[in-house]
């Protein structure tokens, strides 16, 4: 027995508490759930045909990862690491890094298993620069495991596009 | 015509005349032997028949699954040809193509047998169903019963699939439809009788001229709509349709009797509900909406001399017959897509009963229901043989009579109803 059973205000007992007939009571209910139903016959789907329509995404997606750059091309990633450590997918995301003769970090090797990937954003969050994002593309689907190893040139957003990124969200980065 | 006619070499002018060559063929067509087109009659109606059930049944799946995603705000098949249009042959191709499981435990011969003894009655039912005055496969003067007989044999299909599945689910299924098949024939035999008797016959031919006086005459609109609602109700059960489709029920019981059922055996199946779904609906247009004839009565064709004037100008007397049956043929096709329609609509909108329900709902309210009606129906064609001696002003009395018993009939029988349901409430909330 479920809950409702013996709930005379639920609408699933509403012929057992009808005043009138219950016979008539019943046609007219079937009739009501018929008139439903062919109200909808009109209505233009809301069916969105994929490959020929995109959804309209929200910017809070979580699609592929990237790297956002300075508006003049330079790298914005300081090769801190905290993206690899928060990451819960182990060594999903790995950074080599060196101090070049003015103590600078120079990020040599950025890749991304977006194979493995979670989605789950802790490293946009984290990262101290507001280098790494993500977009909304989502159409990650590739031949092999190993096409899903992104490098730093794959994720590496030029300065164009990131301006662009960052003025669509209203977004002031942290360092630039 | 005499013999050395027939080889007159014909001149250019009659070889370019295509209703010269039309003559020519029926002129041949009358000159065979009696048994050739007796023969070829047989052939060319069984294969009518099939392709024709084969088509409907193509049509319906692609029109069910169309209508329901129409309901739904969704856009159904949309990738296979034009607005996908050919959705259904790459199914039929697909389940042809498929691998026929069979597992060890099956008993593979009834296994095979059952989607067979399925099908054949339901393609054996479009024999009886008169589409046109010419297109018919046999006109039976008990037409009827032929159909309670075959309708009666597909359910041992089911329980056959059920039994040799060898699998809980499908053998509930098979039992479950055995159940349905058996109480539901009861209301659909008893809401014909009406028709039967105010015919005083069983041939669907008989039954659709009777109502060939346009939309006041069909039985389901003005005689007996109670009937015509007792029917469809119960065929709905006998197709194993949404909400009867317990035999079936894939929140409950998988797929029922056909869960282990696969490629061309399941599309059997398949096939076959749908021929059955067609076939019944073209029987509620026969039996309650005046079958081939139009709504206006008769056929355009003949009644407003559109036959003539088409004749007049082809100069093809020949083609008459063609031109008042296509026209029937449409009349009988565009109603029955009407019934099929209103089935799609019910399957949109109703949920599945539970299995007690579905019996209490055919003993204890359509079998009662179906018997007053015939209760009914029978005081009123006894009133109408006394009254409508006395003419026109007798026949109106004898309508209100029959409409007051009717309204007295059916009445007390949902007060009855209604008492017995609140009585049964009332003793639930209170123990």
């Amino acid at each position: 027995m479920s809950n409702h059973s013996h709930d005379a205000q639920h609408p699933l007992n509403a012929i057992e508490h009808a005043e009138g007939n219950v016979v008539f009571e019943g046609i007219k209910a079937i009739a009501q759930g018929f008139a439903t139903v062919l109200k909808h016959h009109p209505r233009e789907a809301v069916t969105l045909e994929y490959p020929e329509v995109m959804p309209e995404l929200s910017d809070r997606f979580h699609g592929r990862l990237s790297l956002l750059s300075k508006s003049d091309d330079t790298d914005l990633c300081i090769g801190c690491q905290a993206c690899a450590r928060v990451c819960p997918c182990d060594d999903l995301i790995q950074i080599d890094m060196h101090r070049d003769d003015d103590k600078k970090p120079v990020v040599t090797r950025f890749t991304i298993d977006m194979g493995r990937c979670i989605f789950c954003g802790n490293c946009t969050e984290v990262c101290p620069v507001d280098c790494i994002k993500m977009l909304s593309d989502f159409e990650l689907a590739d031949y092999s495991r190993e096409a899903l190893v992104l490098d730093k040139k794959d994720l590496t957003l030029s300065g164009q596009e990131s301006d662009e990124w960052r003025a669509k969200r209203g977004y002031t980065p942290t360092v630039l | 015509m005499n013999a050395t006619a027939s080889f007159e070499i014909p001149t250019l002018a009659q070889l370019l005349d295509p209703s010269f060559h039309f003559m020519k063929a029926i002129e041949l067509w009358h000159q065979l032997p009696d048994i050739v087109p007796i023969f070829l009659t047989g052939v060319v109606l069984f294969g009518m028949v099939a392709v024709m059930g084969q088509a409907a049944a193509v049509v319906m799946v692609l029109m069910e699954r169309k209508v329901l995603s129409w309901f739904t705000q969704r856009k159904g098949p949309n990738r296979v040809g034009p607005g996908g249009m050919f959705q259904t042959i790459a199914d039929g191709v697909k389940l042809l193509t498929k691998e026929d499981i069979m597992t060890p435990v099956m008993d593979k011969f009834l296994f095979t047998l059952a989607p067979a003894i399925f099908l054949f009655p339901v393609f054996a039912l479009y024999a009886i169903v008169p589409f046109s005055e010419s297109l018919i496969g046999v006109s039976l003067p008990l037409g009827l019963l032929v159909l309670f007989a075959l309708s009666s044999i597909s359910v041992i299909g089911l329980v056959l699939a059920g039994w040799a599945s060898n699998n809980k689910y499908s053998l509930l299924g098979g039992m479950r439809s055995a159940a349905q098949a058996i109480s539901y024939e009861v209301p659909l035999i008893l809401s014909v009788i009406g028709v039967v008797l105010f015919t005083g016959s069983g041939n669907l031919k008989t039954i659709i001229e009777a109502q060939s006086g346009g939309v006041l005459h069909w039985y389901g609109i003005m005689l007996t709509p109670l009937s015509f609602l007792l029917f469809y109700v119960a065929s709905i059960a006998e197709v194993n349709r949404v909400p009867f489709d317990l035999p079936e029920a894939e929140s409950e019981l998988v797929s029922g009797y056909n869960t282990e059922y696969s490629g061309m055996k399941f599309a059997t199946f398949f096939l076959a509900e749908y021929a059955g779904l067609f076939v019944l609906s073209a029987l509620t247009v026969a039996l309650f909406f005046g079958g081939y004839t139009s709504p206006f009565g008769g056929t355009f064709m003949q009644n407003y001399g559109l036959a003539d004037a088409i004749i007049q100008a082809v100069k093809l007397p020949a083609i008459k017959p063609l031109l008042v049956n296509g026209e029937q043929i449409f009349w009988m096709l565009s109603k029955t897509y009407i019934f099929i329609y209103i089935a799609m609509l019910l399957r949109g909108t109703l949920p599945r009963l539970k299995p007690d329900q579905l019996m209490g709902f055919c003993w204890k309210f359509l079998i009662p229901l179906s018997l007053i009606n015939l209760f009914m129906l029978g005081f009123a064609k006894q009133f109408s043989l006394s009254f409508l001696a006395d003419g026109f002003a007798g026949s109106w009395i004898y309508l209100a009579l029959a409409a007051l018993v009717g309204i007295c009939g059916v009445g007390g029988f949902c007060h009855f109803i209604d008492r017995q349901f609140k009585a049964q409430v009332a003793a639930r909330y209170h123990a």
